[in-house]
């Protein structure tokens, strides 16, 4: 069974629809690159995936783990294995990283019916998975993202779903705003979180985190649909090319 | 006031006249007497604080906590025996045991419940009236001097009719370590009870104090405290104070907390609310020596119809010092809160820094908030900044927080908690910080689990 599938999902804001019409099919084991130009949907395809309630699907199904995922609220889509991590994350001032995180840890645990985690098993499990995205401890002690750099929030996205451990990632730019040494970084979290039982949607303009993150499908999305659809290779031509033949593609196609 | 008013007013406080005359019967030092009687003397003039019964300038801090129901209360005024042990207090305990405790039953000291430990030298820590016996000349110099029952009702009564309370004395470089928790506790034994709960704290010059003032109702059913606090410290004394108010659903509470800073004297002060149905704080500073420093913070949150005002006012009458205030709400319900920050700066009171803040977060459409800055400065070299904030929780952060795992409730809870929280761990004394704490999200618990009740 596929981890997630989408049948024909069109949907926006209000009466507008921004996706307009998408199918695509994510396996265990996979990774997914989005790309496409700006404006395109990418992020409200994230958004709608995720649950945002100024976002709604207006036509289609989506299956995740078997399960309708309109059905769920956003807490229930996290809870069952999704996470996505947002092209510009929120401060959540007061609330320091570690203690959200063992909140969240812990509504994953009581929504598997699991007990809560110890308060050493937890520092240790943040100790663990700091080492491996290679996060500065003062960041954890810090109230989430408040007053963060652009590229320390990316980072902070990535250890989020280093500890959350979810099925199904939705990284939204995580790339985008990181330094030469920090894309790095990040994209080595994100290998290490790379196992046959999950799957990821990289969303990205940059074919330099793909160097990294070897994706085995790349698609191109314009104007809410998905119109093209490839393997890595792709999205070098879209390097050395530009969107301009996809336009012309998608207009010949009329 | 016409003479039929007057008499109105007489009658309508009948019950404190009669609790005047019995304490007046009792022994005690003549300056005591006098306090008293000038005190009582004053209440009859000038009542509680009723707004549409009071005139400018008084009535301006009144017009949006209208106290004509208590006014109109006949509440028995009389201390009330009550047995409690610590299993009844076991809920609104606080802090640690080794700390210094004392605790009021219903304005009745109970030595059962409370123990204090080794002093350092010349320090003292008892009841105010074991104190008036033991050492009217420590109590003397300061009782009454500083929270002036000539300018307000309330001061006024609760000076006539003060019996007793907690006393804290350190002298001339004494140091008290362990902090003192005194605990105001009134039960459902009587109805309509009210108490007159006087603190006095009193720290020669360098000396330090740290002292926890709390107020539990163990009652649902109306009732009224109306206490006042004195702070003083000497040149180079601190002292750190905290107020905590988990007083019964159905309480009035009004207080009184009046400080004063010498020299490079200072004082923090952290009010936290969220008892009662209504409460009224006030909370004064005055800043009469140079480089003295006063921190003047506070955390209200209320639910329901509860009320909650506080009028806090910082009178920098000399040059060089520093008020730093920052006070947060957290509304929920029907509530209502006020919070009016007054800063004098007086003619002469150069290089003064003071700061203030007033942030509220409104968790339902019902609730409502006036918030005033007040500022009145006379001196030209002066720092003085306001700002006040009226917000309500970001979609954009609960969605963050869901996307986590976080339930909405949990969400909301968890933002409501970040809010406040920088208040809460800028605390002095870790253990209050923790206890605090602890206190606060249960609290912001409470109130999210009664508006799910109240949705339904
Ligand atoms: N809440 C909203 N209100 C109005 N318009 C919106 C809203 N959200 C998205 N849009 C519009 O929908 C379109 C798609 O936006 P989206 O953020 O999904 O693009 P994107 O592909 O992620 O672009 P980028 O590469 O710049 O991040 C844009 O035209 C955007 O302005
Ligand atoms: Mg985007």
């Amino acid at each position: 069974m596929a981890l997630l599938e989408i049948k024909g999902l069109r949907g926006g804001i209000r009466d507008q629809d921004i996706i307009n019409g998408i199918d695509l099919t994510i396996n265990r084991g996979e990774v997914h690159a989005i790309m496409g130009p700006n404006g395109s949907g990418k992020s409200t395809l994230g958004k709608i995936l995720a649950g945002h309630e100024e976002y709604a699907e207006t036509g289609g199904t989506v299956r995740f783990n078997g399960k309708d995922l309109f059905e769920l609220t956003p807490e229930e889509r996290a809870n069952e294995g999704m996470f996505l991590a947002f092209q510009y994350p929120v401060e959540i001032p007061g609330v320091s990283n570690a203690y959200f995180l063992r909140a969240a840890l812990n509504e994953r645990l009581k929504y598997r019916g699991e007990p809560e985690i110890s308060a050493g098993a937890f520092r240790r499990l943040l100790n663990k998975k700091m080492e491996q995205v290679d996060m500065d401890p003062e960041l954890a002690r810090r109230p989430v993202n408040e007053d963060f750099s652009g590229g320390e929030k990316k980072r902070n996205e990535i250890f989020h779903m280093a500890v959350l451990e979810p099925t199904l990632s939705i990284l939204d730019e995580t790339d985008s705003g990181l330094d030469i040494d920090a894309m790095r970084i990040v994209a080595h979290g994100i290998n290490q979180q790379r196992t046959a039982d999950n799957a990821m949607i990289v969303i990205t303009h940059y074919q330099r985190l793909l160097d990294y993150v070897v994706p085995d499908y790349v698609h191109v999305m314009y104007q809410g649909r998905i119109v093209k659809s490839g393997m890595k290779d792709l999205a070098l031509e879209l390097e050395e090319k530009g969107y301009e033949w996809i336009r012309e593609e998608v207009e010949a196609a009329g | 006031m016409t003479e039929a008013l007057k008499q109105v007013s007489t009658d309508r406080y009948a019950s404190f006249h009669e609790a005047y005359d019995r304490i007046r019967g009792r022994e005690a030092p003549l300056w005591l007497h006098r306090i008293r009687s000038d005190a009582m003397k004053r209440f009859g003039e000038l009542g509680m604080p009723v707004a549409r019964e009071l005139s400018f300038p008084l009535k301006e801090d009144w017009v949006y906590t209208d106290l004509r129901k208590i006014a109109d209360t006949s509440y028995y005024a009389e201390p009330v025996e009550a047995e409690l042990d610590e299993t009844a207090l076991a809920p609104y305990e606080f802090g640690q045991n080794g700390w210094h405790r004392l605790v009021f039953v219903n304005g009745i000291y109970s030595s059962a419940l409370s123990r204090v430990t080794d002093l350092p030298r010349g320090v003292v820590v008892s009841s105010l009236a074991d104190a008036l016996v033991e050492h009217p000349d420590l109590v003397h110099p300061h009782l009454a001097r500083y929270a002036d029952f000539e300018r307000t009702g309330l001061t006024a009564l609760n000076s006539a009719l003060l019996e007793d309370g907690l006393f804290v004395y350190a002298p001339h470089g004494g140091i008290l370590e362990t902090p003192v928790h005194v605990h105001y506790v009134t039960t459902g034994h009587k109805t309509l009870m009210a108490t007159q709960p006087r603190t006095l704290i009193v720290g020669g010059d360098g000396a330090n104090l740290k002292v926890v003032e709390s107020y539990s109702g163990l009652t649902e059913q109306s009732y009224l405290t109306n206490a006042v606090t004195e702070i003083a410290v000497g040149r180079d004394g601190h002292a750190e104070h905290y107020r905590i108010n988990r007083e019964g659903a159905g309480a009035a509470h009004l207080s009184t907390t009046q400080l004063r800073l010498e020299e490079n004297g200072r004082i923090s002060t952290f009010n936290m609310s969220m008892g009662g149905a209504l409460t009224r704080n006030d909370t004064n500073a005055r800043l009469a020596g140079e480089h003295a420093v006063v921190r003047m913070n506070g955390l209200y949150l209320a639910a329901g119809d509860q009320h909650v005002d506080n009028h806090t006012a910082i009178d920098h009458a000399v040059p060089n010092c520093d008020s730093y205030e920052v006070y947060k709400g957290i509304l929920e319900g029907r509530s209502r809160g006020v919070f009016n920050g007054k800063v004098f700066v007086h003619q002469d009171a150069q290089e003064t820094d003071a700061k203030q803040l007033n942030k509220n977060l409104m968790l339902s459409p019902d609730a409502m908030i006036h918030t005033k800055p007040q500022l009145e400065i006379y001196a030209d070299q002066v720092k003085c900044t306001h700002g006040a904030t009226v917000g309500q929780l970001d979609e954009d952060q609960i969605f963050y927080l869901r996307t986590r795992g976080l339930s909405h409730d949990s969400a909301c809870n968890l933002l409501t908690y970040g809010f406040a929280a920088d208040l809460i761990r800028r605390l002095g004394i870790d253990a209050v910080r923790s206890s605090l704490d602890t206190l606060f999200e249960t609290t912001i618990r409470d109130l999210s689990m009664a508006r799910d009740q109240s949705v339904r």
